[in-house]
């Protein structure tokens, strides 16, 4: 194992050369020689021996002086540490191998010796030295270590300290006194987190002991900090075993604080702006977004913008217009607490909600200052030019005239104007205009970069609300529309409904008349042939009567059913109606009853059925006459309107009760005696047939007007009636 | 009286008694036919001097028997007579001499009767 050891023996005597050669070559050894203090020295530095036997007495330099320059001068520096052996004659001198040994001589052997003995100690230096070298080895790599550790330590970004298992610190670097400004780095380390004043209540203890007690590493805290100078921040701190294998001595921890204060706010900020676009997201109308748009800028200390004001441009007038102007301290949103708010986010929610309905009545005021501001977008103010190459403009006073109104409109407040504009695909929305949060005007980048985020938002929702309104606008003419589709469809399943009744009463109609026919014929014969007058013979006067009024009404069923197409003639409807005057004049004046005509002279022909419009008003006068049961007056009137002309039948009789008034034109439905409830439904149809409308105003005992209106260019289609289903050519 | 035939053409039973019973009392002599197959047999083989139709016969129609009839005999007056006042403004059965709704007043019929026999003799005279 030590075969290829060199020894260096340095000796004057020939003798031990020879005898150290012949025994240390046997035992493995390498002896090179040197016969006097300087070549011992000289060979020392070429051959680099592993050992140096060294004879204490010697001419010239002795073995201790040569001892002494190896140990000190600085030549022999690279073999400094070669192990050297004395040999000496002087075996009884102590003081002498005292000295020796604290000059650092490994050993000594006393001559004379045996080379056995010699052989052994050279095998133990060797095996002493071997493991001398690897401890000192070690120890530089521990060292290295330890500095590359403490220097890792030291250089980090976060806060660390560590402690043994008793809690007395060990290290802790520069950024965690940053926590504990009260210690020097050299007091901490003399601390145990558990008694020392400045930190045994201190988190620091807290993260310590649980992972001392629980045996493992403690959760990711997050903790707000205040710093002896008053600033708040946000830490995160973690505390983890070291050296976790159980069987290890020295246990400790460690503890990693981070300050997250600024990554928290970002994301705290995006947070916050999320909700803010959801919220905007979910507003409707317009208004309503534009008072939640502006509330959330003046809102607590995210944006936190003591006043905020919205402008939109009109696309059609090129017009930048105020809308709307919010201030945080005026409408109680200055005291906003974010925090709490983000923690319960229904809270958030319902918050936001009330928002569009909150307006105080400073802000009303100030949304009135806003409104008077209207603006060409077509001039070329340095502000507009700003705004249109999207850049967050700081207002000075002096440059624009926009600029300059804008900072008239409330100059009591702090003159820091900034303005955003709002851009939707490429198009001008319009301009957020906000002041400064801080009492000296001062914006800080990070909240003019939440701003430009927060336009960004608010312009998108902006040109939703827009489009919202556009579809609201076209939903409601929709609506109209189909209202209208309805009302017409309403009539016509209602004219359906009167059609299917007419074909069904017209069918019993004819299946009742030809039982009738044969009733009432044998009725007028029996009375006929009966030579005297008895009761048969009244009896059968009577069946006949009866049969008559059958057929009459069946007539009329049979009329409403069967109504003919209007035969449009163009007619004169002032004859009409003094033609019809003649006729019924004696029978009102019987009743007395004044029939008065009011006709408008030189009135138009038009197209109407005669006969049709005849039967028309001839019920009416009818109804009237029927409504006045002694002394009355009824009036006919003729009007021109544009397009239209009107005739009016009024009577002073009974009138017409509110809940009968809706039924009069109901096919069947009558409040006389004999009457067959069709006198209206076939005049309403025939009107209706003339394009035209009539229209009923009743009060009891006041009276009734009915009111037609017909067109004087015909607009219904002429329906040929001539050819039916069914029909056969002979 | 007067020797006038008259052809009278309905299905329902009680009905053609009414009107045979109360034209003879007018002094007509009245052949019944309950349909187009006895009314035709009667055309031909009786003189017939006017003909009353009901359109709704049963299983056939008036206005076809009325082609038939005006077959057999060209000049043949013809009264549409039904409960319906829809055949009056059709043209065929403007064909017709006279159209009379029926009703239980058979005074009607029988004026219609009268002036259809005074046009036909004046016109034959």
């Amino acid at each position: 194992m030590l075969g290829d050891k060199k020894v260096l023996l340095i000796d004057d005597e020939q003798i031990m050369h020879d005898l150290s050669h012949a025994y240390l070559d046997r035992a493995g050894y390498q002896l090179i020689s040197a016969y006097n203090g300087k070549s011992g020295l000289r060979m020392l530095l070429s051959e680099k021996p592993d050992c140096v036997l060294l004879d204490y007495m010697m001419p010239g330099l002795d073995g201790e002086e040569v001892f002494s320059r190896i140990r000190e001068a600085e030549e022999y520096r690279e073999v400094r540490h070669t192990p050297v052996i004395f040999l000496t004659a002087r075996g009884g001198d102590d003081a002498l191998k005292k000295r020796l040994i604290q000059k650092g001589v490994i050993a000594y052997l006393q001559k004379p010796f045996g080379l056995r003995e010699m052989s052994n100690i050279l095998d133990n230096i060797f095996i002493v030295n071997e493991i001398r070298k690897k401890n000192r080895q070690l120890e530089r790599q521990v060292r290295t270590t330890r500095e590359y550790l403490s220097r890792v330590i030291q250089s980090a970004p976060v806060g660390i300290l560590t402690t043994n298992r008793q809690g007395d610190i060990i290290e802790a670097n520069l950024k965690f006194l940053r926590y504990f400004p009260q210690f020097s780095k050299v007091e901490l380390k003399r601390q145990n987190v558990f008694r020392s004043d400045g930190l045994k209540d201190s988190f620091v203890a807290e993260g310590i002991a649980h992972v001392l007690e629980n045996d493992k590493e403690s959760r990711r805290k997050i903790l707000r900090w205040q710093l002896p100078d008053g600033k708040h921040v946000i830490l995160t701190a973690r505390f983890v075993r070291l050296n976790p294998s159980a069987d290890r001595v020295d246990v400790g921890v460690i503890g990693i604080i981070e300050d997250v204060t600024e990554r928290e706010r970002h994301s705290y900020e995006l947070q916050i702006l999320a909700q803010i676009a959801l919220a905007m997201q979910e507003a409707m109308a317009l208004e309503d977004l534009v008072h939640l748009m502006l509330s959330a800028i003046t809102a607590g200390q995210v944006l936190g913008f003591s006043r905020a004001m919205l402008f939109l441009a009109d696309e059609s007038t090129r017009r930048l217009v105020g809308k709307m102007g919010v201030s945080a301290e005026k409408s109680g949103n200055g005291k906003l607490d974010w925090p709490n708010l983000l923690n319960e986010p229904a809270k958030l929610e319902s918050y936001f909600r009330s928002i569009s309905t909150r307006s105080s009545p400073y802000n009303q005021r100030f949304t009135r200052h806003v409104r008077e501001f209207n603006f060409s977008l077509n001039s070329n103010d340095e502000l507009l030019r700003g705004l249109t190459d999207r850049k967050a403009i700081r207002l000075r006073g002096g440059h624009s005239a926009i600029a300059d109104k804008l900072l008239s409109i409330e100059p009591s407040v702090n003159q820091n104007l900034i303005a955003v504009p709002l851009f939707a695909n490429d198009e001008l929305l319009g301009m957020l205009v906000v002041d400064a949060p801080t009492a000296d005007g001062t914006v800080d980048d990070s909240s003019l970069r939440l701003l430009t985020l927060f336009a960004g938002n608010a312009a998108t929702a902006l040109e939703r609300a827009r489009t919202y309104e556009q579809l609201a606008m076209e939903k409601s003419k929709l609506e109209s529309a189909y209202k209208e589709l309805k009302v017409t469809h309403d009539r016509l399943v209602q004219s359906e409904r009167l059609a299917a009744i007419g074909e069904m009463a017209a069918h019993v109609a004819h299946e009742i008349r030809n039982p009738l026919v044969t009733i009432g014929g044998f009725a007028r014969q029996l009375e006929k042939r009966a030579k005297v007058d008895n009761r048969e013979n009244t009896a059968a006067s009577i069946i006949a009567d009866e049969v008559l009024r059958l057929e009459k009404i069946l007539a009329n069923v049979l009329n409403f059913s069967r109504l003919p197409n209007p035969q449009f003639r163009l007619n004169n409807i002032n004859l009409l109606i003094q033609k019809l005057y003649m006729q019924v004049r004696e029978e009102f004046a019987s009743k007395r009853i004044t029939l008065k005509l009011s006709l408008q002279p030189d009135l138009p022909a038009f197209h109407f059925d005669e006969q049709q419009l005849t039967q028309v008003l001839f019920n009416l006068l009818r109804n009237s006459q029927q409504s006045i049961s002694d002394f009355g007056m009824v009036e006919i009137q003729t009007r021109q309107n544009s397009g239209t002309i009107s005739i009016a039948v009024q009577d002073d009789g009974d009138g017409i009760s509110k809940t009968e008034l809706d039924k009069i034109f109901n096919p069947f439905y009558t409040t006389k005696q004999h009457g067959t409830g069709l006198g209206l439904a076939i005049s309403q149809q025939i009107i209706h047939d003339h394009g035209g409308s009539i229209k009923v105003t009743s009060k009891p005992d006041e009276g009734t007007i009915f009111r037609i209106e017909l067109p004087l260019e015909i607009q219904a289609e002429e329906k040929s009636a001539e050819y039916e289903a069914g029909d056969m050519i002979i | 009286m007067n020797n006038t035939t008259i052809l009278l053409v309905e299905d329902e039973r009680a009905q053609r008694l009414l009107y045979k019973e109360e034209l003879e009392d007018e002094g007509y002599q009245v052949f019944e036919a309950k349909d187009g197959y006895e009314a035709i047999n009667i055309a031909e083989q009786k003189h017939v001097d006017l003909a009353i139709l009901d359109i709704f016969l049963a299983g056939e129609d008036g206005l076809e028997l009325m082609g038939k009839l005006l077959n057999i005999n060209g000049n043949l007056p013809i009264i549409l007579h039904s409960a319906y006042g829809t055949w009056k403004d059709n043209w065929r059965g403007q064909v017709a001499d006279a159209y009379v709704i029926k009703s239980a007043d058979l005074s009607n019929l029988k004026t219609t009767i009268r002036n259809v026999m005074l046009n036909t003799n004046q016109a034959n005279s």
